[in-house]
């Protein structure tokens, strides 16, 4: 009954308040968020997608908490060189580059986004470096969603036809008069 | 007239937003191709579907003439479509519920997806590879507590493999054995460290 299947792991997003991981399954996509030691699971299933969608964006409240923890901690190594104190200084400027690189490299490269749609749910995949995967991984989920939905479609379609072909179309049957009411005797052996 | 709502803040799910500003895309405006959000002026490239609609036929029994057909167990009047995998009741195409490879009837379904037999419905679970990481973490962090917490980093992370194999899942398991092995080195060094605190090695 609990037959392995086959996760593949697409994205993770990290964000302030939520961890999440989208994995692919053959009938559709899992999210799973984190929530402390509980993992929630959503999924939109293939038939059930209605738009795709492949954008980049910066992320502003990223880019401005990098930016003030960056100019911050600047601010300090300057004052620190300017009280004749280098080694504090280069400690500081040290601290400010691990704010201010992040920044420099989401300025240079945005964060490309897929989400997709569903008719009960979404799923939204975060690519910061990997363009090239993020592509393809956009492209493989189109291609699988059409499929199956062309997929479910024809079936659908023979289903009906065999159905018109098989099944005699009923015409409702008339209001039959009420029978005579039940016996209480036994049906002789 | 279109109207933008802003639905991004919301955690339930809303229907299809643009991406970059979260006004709700009516049905209409779902293009495939380049599209500039109408709202924001946001650009992005989107594929639009129209998933196709299974309409569930139900036969009556009045159609399937003198004994055609065996009834429902749950709708008196429908003709019996096929036997639930598990109890083997009759069901008709409403009742009928296909699900990981079985046929099953909604109070089935409704047990096995309790018991979490059903891998495609389970909605939540326990994350134990978190909690193998917070049980070695608090060792390092307590180390005189490194045997209790060890073993217990040891024990999820067993059971975090198991849950991976389960689901399967191959990624994070290089952390997994990071883990497992940060948490033996720990134990060890918190039981020769209490030893040591006691005199053994005088």
């Amino acid at each position: 009954m609990n037959t392995p299947r086959q996760r593949t792991y697409l994205s993770r997003l990290q964000s302030w308040g939520s961890r999440r991981k989208v994995y692919q399954v053959p009938n559709g996509l899992e999210i799973d968020e984190f929530d402390q030691y509980d993992i929630v699971r959503k999924r939109v299933f293939f038939d059930d997608v209605l738009f795709v969608t492949y954008h980049r964006y910066y992320g502003k409240a990223f880019l401005w908490l990098m930016g003030i923890f960056g100019a911050l901690f600047t601010l300090f190594a300057y004052l620190a060189w300017s009280n004749r104190a280098p080694e504090g200084a280069t400690i500081l400027l040290v601290i400010a580059l691990l704010f201010l690189i992040p920044m420099a490299l989401r300025l240079l490269f945005m964060v490309d986004c897929i989400t997709i749609y569903g008719k009960r749910s979404k799923a939204q995949l975060h690519f910061a470096f990997r363009k090239a995967r993020a592509r393809q991984v956009y492209d493989d989920l189109v291609e699988k969603i059409r499929e199956t939905q062309e997929r479910l479609g024809a079936e659908i379609a023979s289903e009906q036809s065999q159905q018109e072909a098989g099944v005699p179309v009923v015409q409702p049957a008339p209001e039959l008069p009420p029978g005579p009411p039940p016996t209480l005797s036994t049906p002789s052996q | 007239m279109a109207v933008a709502i802003k639905g991004r803040r919301h955690s339930s799910y809303e229907g299809v937003l643009c991406p970059h500003c979260g006004a709700r895309l009516p049905q209409s405006r779902l293009e495939t191709g380049e599209v500039v959000c109408t709202f924001c002026n946001g650009q992005y490239e989107g594929v639009a579907f129209t998933p196709p609609v299974r309409k569930a036929r139900v036969k009556h029994i009045a159609e399937s003439g003198p004994g055609g057909s065996a009834a429902c167990a749950r709708h008196e009047r429908n003709a019996a479509a096929a036997n639930c995998e598990r109890c083997g009741n009759f069901m008709c195409n409403l009742c009928r519920i296909d699900t990981d490879g079985m046929a099953l009837c909604p109070s089935c379904f409704e047990r096995l997806s309790d018991e979490g037999a059903l891998p495609s419905s389970l909605k939540s679970f326990k994350n134990y590879s978190g909690m193998a990481g917070s049980m070695a973490a608090a060792g390092i962090l307590l180390l005189l507590l490194a045997p209790i917490f060890g073993p217990a980093a040891i024990f999820y992370g067993v059971k975090a493999f198991k849950q991976k194999r389960e689901m399967g899942e191959r990624d994070g398991k290089i952390m997994l054995y990071l883990i497992m092995i940060l948490a033996v080195l720990e134990t060890i060094f918190g039981i020769v460290l209490i030893a040591a605190l006691f005199g053994v090695f005088r």
